[in-house]
């Protein structure tokens, strides 16, 4: 080997050396998700989500408006990125039922310092895109510490090709909850994932997984189970030290997030608005029934409501209106979330026939319906992007649509999880112990995404209100992938630090 | 070969020839009487004010008398507007605004067809033709009586009160402020002249005997009650009993029947046509009421009219005669709800407006042949009544009640309409059409006909089943291989697994024998 080779290689080992020093897998792809986030939020053409009609209620109530003249005819074809701010007495009253209301105010607020008249939706995608920077940081912190520079790079790439998807991204330049969804649950599963590797202080990290627990269960209604799934399977966090400081802050945390999940659950009744109430009887249970008419009947509904079977809610010209007295009376006011769950456990056949039609939808991130640019792009109308969407184009594509393939996946990952479980177990290491629990938290939070969006609206919508079975598939999946890579899925951790990276705990 | 006609037949052929022309003769005269295109310019909506609605209620009185009116506010009026009318009518309700278009004061005072104004500022040509003299007056109460109706306490602010005029004096007001009674309004060769007008008040009536005169109509004016608010999942029963009482009172009635574009052949749906079928037989007319319009916004793509000839072709196949289509009056203002739904009709029941939900908003209203002024059944009650025959409005009138939702509502609803001095027409007497791409509807002398076949009304209702076949089995192929195929798994299954127990009795044995010797 010449002299010169010599140096060459010492000059790509130093080079090699100094990336590993300043750019860990972590920063890498929280860096890559940020560019490329950035790039298509921030950088005209600037993509977005065009409202489907559910913006009207959680913009009045944070005191915004329509204020685009001719924003009736955007609603589902184009992205509208600026909003009046109330500038007198909103009568349609301040509510803060859900989390995504306090990102809205925070936005209103920075907004004001620039424009006090119009809100610019982008300042809400900045702020979203700084926290999911830090959550992207954290996911992949949590899978690549202690790993070799190779592997870990390898996952950093995978992350910025799944989690920079503008399929997910696309969301943050929108008043969908979506992205709170997104964020938190990135957080909530790196929390958990960081305390399981002892990386960072416990406490912080005890501190993020129950903030982005609350945010995400507080997100949507929809997401009430969401907090009770977390804090049950959430019962070994409490085990990991003996301090009985952080066992009374994991305990509380756990119990609050139990309480958000209830509390979430109570506001139900009300927030279970028409629109899902009318596709939960329509799109659902005389979909599959092989007799509306008794099926009606067993809610005390008249029978003649039958004609309305597999009718969509948004259907321009429909017999009555859906909001009308007569059906406020003799339809919605017959049955509640529970009926119909009581309904599908009496008939279990069209619940299995629900779910494979659930199937169908639940690897969608991107919901067809919506456009993702402005109106002054010239774009068609519904016209969506497809700047860095190869990964929630190949899962669209590629995934088996069956409710049968999830049920394999989740055996596969519990299957893989499980030997290093039982090792823990028996050398009654609690902290080794956190892994497969949190798996499957993750995997009954989206399984009661699929069931919630059943019972709540039959099969209509499904893409959108899947999209925490899809967000959840996608983070078990890519940890399972990147335990692969480490080749520690059934193995207990072995900690290498002769041969990690150089960054320190 | 060639035959010539008799002299016999030569008359029979020319008296069947002219009986076949005289319809078209008969349309050609009422053509000729046709009021023709109006044009409405209004200074301001008066929202918040007591004259808020006074522009809608006008648009529905036109309506009523057959007129196409185009609306235009003051604002967007633009010079010559004015020379595609011979009938124009000014309403100011903002007396104290300032003009706001001069092109318009420019070509009023040079339009030479009929006006009509209504409201203050009255124009200099319209004070020198009536010879007005007008005393201003400021905030009031006044009465105002039209033939035998009088309505007391009506509010007013800064009305002008005719002292004098020239010409046909309509309606009396009185009000403490002015000596005598002034007319309600004054009509002297083409120009018209109101005070005031406001909706939902006797001053509609008011201006209805006004307009008639000043519009030319002669036609007689008949009364109609309709029942609006009829889903297939109404109560049935209530609607069956309605018919057989309006029937035994002798009281023709129309239906406005809400469409149903989906699952129109679910027992659900029979039982509504049933029923439907069962009202036409009783004495009801049935009229396609207008879909709700739940969303001006829709990724679907539905075609209305497609959807719309679905439902009248599904009335007409089942022997029902739609004659008409009811529907909030927005619906005559927008060029796709004309295009796609009202085409199809040529007679129209037009409610007030509820929910307005334009898709192509217009401001030329779409005039039928035959259509009807809407009056709650409400209004007739709140004016004092001095007389015992209530005298027809002058256009045809429908008395509109929403159906009923219990017995009770339905005996005082029945009882009240037979009480009333009104005397109510067949709505199936007049002439209507109902075209679609597989039927023609019509009606003619109270006879129904579907394609030119008379429609036989029975009434009788047919006993509809539940059993329905909701959803059929999808077709299987390769039953017999698959049962086949199944069969055969079975056996290999058995097979392996009594293989499977034999070896594993033989390994135990082998494994005891070698280890435990």
């Amino acid at each position: 080997m010449s002299v010169i080779d010599t140096q060459n290689l010492s000059t790509i080992n130093r080079r090699w050396a100094a990336l590993q020093r300043w750019f860990s897998p972590a920063v890498l792809a929280s860096l890559g998700v940020l560019i490329i986030t950035s790039l298509a939020l921030f950088v005209s053409p600037y993509i977005g989500m065009a409202d489907n009609g559910d913006y009207f209620r959680i913009l009045y109530s944070n005191g915004l408006y329509f204020n685009a003249p001719d924003y009736d005819s955007q609603y589902l074809g184009h992205f509208v990125k600026n909003y009046g701010i109330f500038q007198y007495y909103n009568e349609n009253g301040a509510t803060l039922s859900s989390s995504q209301s306090l990102f809205i105010r925070l936005s209103i607020w920075i907004n004001q310092w620039f424009n006090s008249n119009q809100f610019d939706i982008r300042i809400q995608a900045a702020l979203f895109t700084l926290l999911y920077t830090g959550a992207i940081f954290l996911l992949t912190e949590s899978l690549t510490w202690k790993l070799k520079a190779k592997q870990g790079y390898m996952i950093a790439g995978i992350t910025i090709f799944i989690f920079g998807d503008t399929a997910y991204t696309a969301f943050f330049n929108s008043f969908f909850s979506e992205s709170i969804v997104l964020i938190s649950m990135i957080y909530l599963f790196a929390s958990v994932l960081l305390l399981y590797r002892h990386r960072f202080n416990d406490y912080v990290l005890m501190g993020i997984f129950l903030i982005s627990g609350l945010l995400l269960t507080t997100s949507k209604q929809q997401n009430a189970p969401a907090g009770i799934v977390i804090a049950v399977t959430g019962i070994l966090l409490i085990f990991v030290r003996k301090q009985k400081s952080f066992r009374v802050f994991a305990a509380s945390s756990l119990v609050c997030l139990f309480a958000a999940g209830i509390a979430t659950y109570a506001f139900i009744p009300q927030q279970f608005v028409n629109i899902n109430k009318y596709h939960a009887m329509t799109r659902g249970v005389l979909l599959q029934s092989e007799d509306p008419e008794a099926a009606l009947k067993s809610f005390g509904i008249d029978q003649q409501f039958a004609v309305l079977g597999k009718s969509i809610y948004y259907e321009p010209y429909t017999t009555i209106d859906v909001d009308s007295d007569l059906l406020q009376k003799q339809f919605y006011s017959k049955y509640g979330f529970g009926q119909i769950v009581a309904y599908y456990a009496a008939h279990p056949d069209q619940a299995g026939k629900m779910l494979d039609l659930a199937a169908k939808n639940a690897f969608t991130i991107r919901p067809e319906a919506m456009g993702n640019y402005e109106k002054s792009e010239g774009k068609a109308f519904g016209a969506q992007t497809s700047f860095f969407t190869a990964y929630s184009d190949i899962k669209k594509m590629l995934a088996p649509k069956t409710f049968g393939f999830i049920v394999i996946w989740t055996i596969i990952i519990i299957g893989l999880y499980l030997p290093s479980f039982i090792n823990a177990w028996r050398d009654k290491d609690r902290r080794r112990m956190l892994r497969l629990p949190h798996m499957v938290s993750m995997i009954a939070m989206g399984f009661s995404g699929i069931l919630v969006s059943i019972i709540g609206a039959g099969d209509a919508d499904l893409s959108k209100h899947e999209f925490l079975f899809t967000l959840a598939f996608d983070i078990v999946t890519f940890a399972t992938a990147a335990d692969a890579i480490q080749g520690n899925l059934w193995r207990s951790e072995k900690r290498q630090p002769s041969v990690t990276l150089s960054h320190s705990a | 070969m060639y035959k010539p006609i008799k002299p016999i037949s030569t008359k029979i052929a020319l008296l069947f020839m002219m009986f076949l022309l005289l319809p078209s003769f008969y349309v050609e005269a009422q053509e000729k009487t046709e009021p023709g295109a109006v044009l409405l310019v209004y200074d301001s909506l008066a929202v918040g004010t007591d004259n808020e609605g006074n522009i809608e209620a006008l648009q529905r009185l036109l309506a009523g008398f057959g007129v196409t009116v185009t609306l235009l506010a003051r604002d967007g009026y633009r010079a010559g507007d004015m020379q595609h009318f011979n009938k124009v009518i000014g309403l100011v309700n903002a007396s104290d605004m300032a003009d706001s278009s001069q092109a318009y004061t420019d070509d009023l005072s040079h339009f030479a067809g009929d006006y009509l104004h209504i409201g203050g500022n009255v124009p200099a040509m319209v004070s020198t033709k009536l010879h007005l003299n007008l005393i201003q007056g400021g905030q009031d109460s006044v009465k105002l009586t039209v033939r035998s109706f009088t309505e007391s306490s009506i509010r007013v602010q800064d009305t002008a009160y005719i002292e004098q005029s020239e010409g046909k004096a309509y309606g009396e007001i009185t009000s403490g402020s002015i000596a005598v009674a002034s007319p309600y309004g004054v009509i002297h060769e083409g120009i018209a002249y109101i005070p005031f007008f406001r909706s939902k008040h006797l001053s509609e009536w008011a201006m209805s005997d006004v307009l008639r005169d000043w519009l030319g109509i002669t036609a007689e004016s008949q009364s109609y009650v309709a029942f609006k608010d009829i889903y297939p999942f109404s109560d049935l029963e209530l609607l069956v009993k309605l018919a057989d009482r309006l029937y035994d009172a002798g009281i023709p009635f129309i239906a406005s029947v809400s469409p149903v574009f989906d699952n129109t052949d679910y027992p659900a749906m029979k039982r509504y046509l049933e029923t439907l079928k069962y009202v036409q037989a009783r004495n009801g007319t049935i009229l396609v009421n207008a879909p709700a319009v739940a969303s001006t916004i829709s990724e679907l793509d539905r075609d209305l009219k497609k959807q719309m000839e679905l439902f009248i072709d599904t009335l007409a196949d089942y022997g029902i005669a739609p004659l008409g289509i009811g529907a909030e009056m927005y619906w005559s203002y927008d060029q796709l709800y004309v295009d796609h739904a009202m085409t199809l009709f040529d007679s129209a029941l037009l409610f007030p407006n509820e929910k307005v939900m334009h898709k192509a908003r217009t401001n030329t209203s779409y005039a039928f042949p035959s259509s009807l002024y809407s009056v709650q059944p409400d209004e007739w009650a709140n004016y004092e009544d001095k007389g015992k025959v209530i005298e027809p409005l002058p256009m045809d009138t429908v008395i509109t009640i929403p159906f009923f939702t219990n017995e009770e509502e339905l005996g005082r609803g029945v009882q009240a309409l037979m009480n009333s001095w009104l005397i109510f027409a067949d709505y199936k007497a007049r002439e209507h059409k109902v075209q679609t791409a597989n039927h023609v509807i019509t009606s003619r002398s109270g006879m129904l006909q579907v394609n030119g076949e008379s429609l036989s009304l029975i009434s009788e209702r047919t006993s509809i089943s539940s059993e329905y076949v909701y959803a059929p089995e999808a077709e299987q192929s390769f039953v017999k291989w698959f049962a086949v195929q199944n069969k055969l798994f079975i056996g290999i299954i058995l097979i392996a697994i009594s293989a499977f127990t034999v070896f594993f009795f033989l390994g135990s044995r082998m494994y005891k024998r070698k280890y435990y010797k």
